[in-house]
């Protein structure tokens, strides 16, 4: 056996070289090469996205350098009275007088559901946002009992009528008159500020106008 | 002496076969050094290209983080924006589907009582106007034909009222989409 060795040994040793260099070669391969290949490939994606952050970044940042301030706090001021983010009752009610104000009518009743009640006859509204229930009772004149009704949804807090009876002095209303509640999630790396559409400047103005 | 001959032409064939060996496994593994290097080099160069852009980022953040009242306004203002545009757009406003239907009847006739939901619109009239009546009854059978936003229109009565009986009630009730 160990004859047989030495016979392999002397008939293939001038080849014992270049097989070195061939198993050198490949541990370089897989254990260099492949490796470092792997790890390009991986912070060629992570380059990719942190190029995609710097873009939204700068975006962001430009947005918000450019985004006038004169009338932010006030704009703030009015959403925030048009979608309360608690149930708001004072402003609820005011709201309420403030339209019969405009429509000249009385308000002989109003009672409020404060608490949360299951209801199964929600509107398409009030399935995305919550919204406290008033009952209202009125009196005045027929048309005003209807620029009433006009004017209800057109005051804030915002809000949809679903119910009116009216008869020839009185008049009673079911409302809703909604709120959603904000939390603060700003996350500099992954949100997105977006300056104001179009859409968005004119339910401003809106607003605006029932808040008058 | 031809055997001698072979046998050194032999011995000369394998030494260029070990030749070729040689050659060729240094060429492979000098060509496969180079590009281990290589990728190393790239791969240094991209962490340092990763570690300039994370740095531009804390950059910008710190950034935006000193306006972080500013940004905290504005994204508010977004978010309510785009609730009360849902709220607007989602809601039905029940009192210019009411208004549209009144508008259809003679401009003598006035409701006497209404009851208007989302889903219907019913109100009474009364009148001794039997003309007007008549008038407003034919424009609500066509409304039932041709309007998009009338479901159905029922006529509950037709009565006739007052102490003299000449005035006229009427109770309709129209089913909205």
């Amino acid at each position: 056996m160990k004859d047989l060795l030495l016979l392999y040994y002397q008939k293939y040793r001038t080849y014992f070289v270049p097989l070195t260099i061939l198993v050198v070669t490949i541990f370089v391969f897989f254990n260099i090469f492949m490796p470092q290949v792997s790890s390009i490939q991986e912070k060629l994606s992570q380059l990719g996205n942190k190029a995609d952050d710097i873009e939204r970044l700068k975006k962001n940042l430009n947005t918000i350098q450019s985004f006038p301030t004169e009338n932010l706090d006030s704009n703030l001021s009015t959403v925030f009275t048009a979608l309360p983010s608690s149930k708001d009752i004072l402003s609820i009610y005011l709201g309420v007088i403030n339209a019969a104000d405009k429509a000249d009518v009385t308000i002989s009743g109003f009672s409020l559901k404060v608490g949360t009640l299951y209801s199964k006859k929600k509107t398409e509204v009030e399935k995305t946002t919550p919204a406290l229930s008033a009952s209202l009772n009125v009196n005045g004149g027929g048309a005003s009992l209807t620029e009433f009704g006009k004017e209800l949804q057109n005051t804030l807090p915002i809000a949809e009528l679903k119910h009116m009876t009216l008869s020839q002095n009185t008049g009673t209303y079911e409302i809703s008159f909604f709120y959603k509640s904000y939390q603060d999630t700003f996350n500099p790396t992954r949100s997105v500020v977006e300056v104001l559409s179009g859409a968005k400047l004119k339910t401003i103005k809106r607003v605006q106008g029932g808040q008058q | 002496m031809r055997q001698e001959i072979n046998l050194v032409l032999q011995k000369q064939g394998v030494k260029k076969e070990i030749r070729k060996a040689f050659v060729w496994s240094v060429g492979v593994f000098i060509a496969v050094f180079a590009i281990s290097i290589i990728s190393i080099i790239v791969s240094a160069i991209l962490s340092l290209q990763l570690k300039n852009r994370e740095n531009e980022i804390n950059n910008i953040v710190g950034q935006i983080r000193q306006e972080a009242e500013k940004t905290n306004k504005i994204m508010a203002l977004n978010e309510r924006l785009g609730s009360i545009n849902s709220v607007f757009t989602q809601r039905i406003d029940i009192i210019d589907e009411f208004l549209w239907i009144l508008s259809q009847s003679p401009a003598n006739l006035g409701f006497r009582t209404a009851e208007v939901s989302n889903e219907s619109i019913s109100f009474s009239i009364e009148s001794d106007d039997l003309v007007s009546i008549n008038t407003l009854l034919d424009r609500i059978y066509n409304l039932e034909k041709t309007s998009a936003k009338v479901k159905k229109a029922d006529v509950l009565s037709f009565s006739k009222a007052g102490e003299d009986g000449n005035i006229y009630a009427l109770q309709l009730k129209f089913q909205i989409l």
